[in-house]
């Protein structure tokens, strides 16, 4: 969900704008990015920017996969950064959103990514298996979508939006929190299985 | 990261956007098409914005007719009308809008060149960074 020019209230712009600086300076605090992380990071901010590019047709309108929660349990806070590219350049080169409503936008992916490192992060209070982290990815896949849509939900609701926006929006993503939960927990347990140290919190 | 492993996810991943160039479609809403009497407001996809809000408004910003789109995401008005902007929207975010003074143009590249631009900037990035990360440790 690409909010474009137009459809966020000027106090709504600024706001996010402030709150996406609040969140790279919070997430910058955690993690540091140096010369080693970035081809990582690169690899994953490709993934960011083709996944969003994939459509779902889904009754009067189509959906997108974004693969944030996936991008935040690799990336932890470093997802923060990702997202951000990742939305400019769809933006410079799909007019995908808008530059006024970058901040927003970013807002939205990014607290979903952090929420799909924080949901995944839960499984270390636990004892694992392949199975138990492969749940934990599905939730942490579905889960980032779900917030991601309930900050766009809110975002529409301050712009004017009726509040069943929220409703008809998770509605229609239905089959994105599904795709992303099974793609997610697919790719996370085949990586742990490779290398632990893929994942953020294991590196 | 091993250097052998990182190839081998930036080769799957090249692979992965290349399969996905075929689908590479966002949603993006977009007034296809203005004539004397409808409008067409559809998606970057192909496909139509069925049952979309559309605002016609003249030269002084004044709303001159609402409505909303079919299910083949024609909207159609009087001939007489002759709206100066026309903005579309939909309950879910989605919004574009026309004005007279500027026409509808094709995008200059097409979609899979974009998308491998982009896809070929972020591992340029990537790459230079594994390569200068290399020598400074040396």
């Amino acid at each position: 969900m690409h909010l474009p020019d137009g459809v966020v209230r000027e106090g709504v712009v600024l706001a996010s704008y402030g709150g996406s600086a609040l969140l790279y300076y919070l997430s910058s605090r955690q993690k540091k990015v140096n010369f080693k992380l970035i081809p990582k990071m690169s690899l994953i901010t490709a993934v960011l920017f083709v996944a969003s590019l994939i459509h779902v047709p889904v009754g009067m309108t189509t959906v997108h996969f974004s693969f944030v929660g996936l991008a935040g349990i690799l990336l932890g806070p470093l997802s923060f950064l990702s997202v951000l590219v990742a939305l400019f350049l769809q933006l410079i080169l799909f007019n995908h959103g808008g530059y006024s409503t970058l901040g927003v936008n970013t807002l939205n992916f990014a607290v979903g990514a952090l929420s799909g490192y924080y949901i995944f992060k839960l499984r270390k209070k636990l004892e694992m298996n392949s199975f138990l982290e492969g749940v934990f990815a599905f939730l942490a896949g579905a889960g980032s979508i779900l917030v991601k849509i309930a900050v766009g939900s809110i975002v529409l609701y301050l712009s004017g939006y009726p509040a069943s926006v929220g409703i008809s929006l998770t509605t229609v993503h239905l089959p994105i929190f599904l795709g992303e939960g099974v793609v997610t927990a697919l790719l996370v347990v085949a990586l742990l299985k490779k290398n632990r140290g893929y994942i953020y919190d294991e590196e | 990261m091993k250097s052998k492993q990182l190839l081998l996810i930036i080769c799957f991943s090249l692979v992965f956007s290349f399969i996905s160039i075929e689908d590479a479609l966002a949603h993006r809403m977009l007034i296809e098409e203005v004539d004397e009497d409808y409008v067409v407001v559809g998606f970057d996809d192909g496909t139509k914005a069925m049952e979309a809000d559309v605002v016609l408004y003249d030269q002084d910003e004044e709303v001159i007719l609402e409505g909303r789109t079919d299910l083949e995401g024609v909207f159609e008005f009087d001939l007489e009308l002759q709206p100066y902007k026309i903005v579309s929207s939909d309950t879910f975010g989605h919004r574009a809008e026309w004005t007279r003074d500027e026409p509808i143009t094709e995008d200059r590249f097409p979609r899979w060149a974009r998308v491998l631009l982009g896809v070929g900037i972020i591992l340029f990035v990537g790459i230079g960074a594994r390569f200068f990360g290399n020598k400074k440790e040396e």
